[in-house]
């Protein structure tokens, strides 16, 4: 329970701090991480435009 | 979904299946309710298998995808090891917490455990599984195995050869990324879920498993929450602040529905799909995200393989009257930080904890001795 939990954590932990000193976190996404839903299909569209695939 | 349901944040709606499961959970256990155990069991075990139904296909087109539209290899080499070496930072800090506590709580002191039925236990940890671990006998039977660090291994390969392939790999590509759309589509139905799983596992787990015999070993446990807790709330903090100039709160909320998944599932590769998406969600780019979760998922235990066998290990130790010097401790500590990188793939506490009982030289049959309700409620 809390040591699953820990290790989950710890698994998101770790990507956000190697994407955040690479300075590839989108900074904007994660200040309204809380706020916006998981289960909302495109869940980041509207904060990142510049991200949102091109039509070839 | 009722209409109404949908205007209650999904957060607010994983906490009231939390109140509700609880309150279920007791119900049966004081009215000794069977079909409501069962039905609760039911609905746990269901709602984490339809997760790690998602684990392979998502695992293996999320990093085909993304090794085709990462290119610069070199860039992608030196992101694994920087993640790998945050993995290590991370793991060294938990377990000396856990150390620290173990010599400070002294949790075997005065514990005797009656050690005639204790059993070896059937998985046991050793040094070169990462190696015969990482590649897969045959392509399928990772698939079936469900073994997530294997599915790594053949997809990196595979989106290897497919980018040196170029043209002709096309169509493979374009058939991988609709694969890894319509499981994103699935997934969502599966988390939609969540609220429900989450009830039904919390339920479950108060209505089956009791306190009573966790009272001697009770300072124990206290010490693995204690641990946890610190790691969770203060060292994490601080390594976001600190080495990410990120607000902790905000990683929190974020991550928040993967934390309460995993604390009410007990399972990383469970909870790996939502952990992806929240991770996702925080801002970590996709390509990115499909590598490191997964492989974090079999990798990154900072509870079961720092904070957990540290504290066993010298409850062991003090059960069995043997002394732990300096050499020992070191040891606890390498093991934690290269070990779970070691045993990766065959996740899990035991698998850590007999690795580091092996290493000490302290008994085996010991892990036995840690009753079940112990390695449940932590």
């Amino acid at each position: 329970m809390i040591r699953t939990a820990t290790n989950v954590a710890g698994q998101a932990l770790v990507p956000t701090v190697v994407a955040a000193r690479e300075g590839t976190l989108d900074r904007a996404a994660y200040e309204s991480a809380g706020r916006r839903d998981l289960t909302d299909p495109e869940p980041a569209a509207d904060t990142r435009p510049e991200l949102s695939p091109v039509p070839a | 979904m009722p209409f109404g349901l949908r205007k209650i944040p999904f957060s607010v709606q994983i906490l009231l299946g939390l109140v509700l499961g609880v309150a279920l959970g007791f119900l049966a256990r004081s009215n000794d309710l069977s079909w409501l155990t069962s039905t609760l069991h039911t609905i746990g075990s269901l709602f984490v298998q339809l997760l790690k139904l998602a684990v392979p296909p998502l695992v293996f087109t999320a990093i085909v995808v993304s090794v085709v539209s990462l290119r610069g290899v070199a860039n992608a080499a030196r992101l694994a090891l920087k993640t790998l070496m945050w993995f290590g930072i991370t793991a060294l800090i938990a377990v000396s917490i856990g150390i620290g506590l173990g010599l400070l709580t002294n949790p075997g002191k005065g514990v005797t455990l009656d050690l005639g039925g204790a059993a070896a236990p059937k998985k046991t940890g050793s040094w070169t599984d990462f190696l015969t671990g990482i590649v897969p006998t045959n392509p399928v039977g990772a698939f079936v195995e469900g073994n997530v660090l294997q599915i790594v291994f053949l997809a990196v390969v595979v989106g290897a050869a497919a980018l040196l392939v170029g043209e002709a790999a096309e169509p493979f590509v374009a058939l991988n990324r609709s694969l890894l759309e319509i499981v994103q589509k699935a997934l969502w139905w599966v988390i939609r879920l969540a609220p429900i799983g989450t009830l039904g596992l919390i339920g479950n787990a108060v209505a089956s498993y009791g306190w009573d015999l966790l009272a001697p070993l009770a300072k124990f446990t206290t010490a693995v929450y204690v641990g946890c807790a610190l790691v969770l709330f203060v060292v994490y903090p601080l390594v976001l602040v600190l080495a990410g100039r990120l607000n902790p709160l905000r990683f929190f909320a974020g991550a928040w529905p993967a934390i309460e998944l995993a604390f009410v599932s007990r399972s990383s590769v469970g909870t790996m799909p939502v952990t992806q998406r929240s991770v996702e969600r925080l801002g970590v780019p996709r390509e990115y995200a499909s590598f490191a979760v997964p492989f974090g998922a079999t990798t990154k235990m900072d509870g079961c393989a720092a904070i957990y066998p540290a504290l066993a290990a010298i409850f062991v130790a003090q059960v069995f009257g043997v002394h732990l010097g300096v050499t020992d401790y070191l040891l606890i500590a390498f093991v934690s930080v290269v070990g779970s990188a070691a045993t990766a793939g065959l996740t899990g506490a035991i698998v850590m904890l007999t690795l580091t009982l092996s290493t000490l030289g302290l008994p085996l049959a010991a892990p036995a001795c840690c009753s079940p309700s112990t390695r449940f409620w932590t």
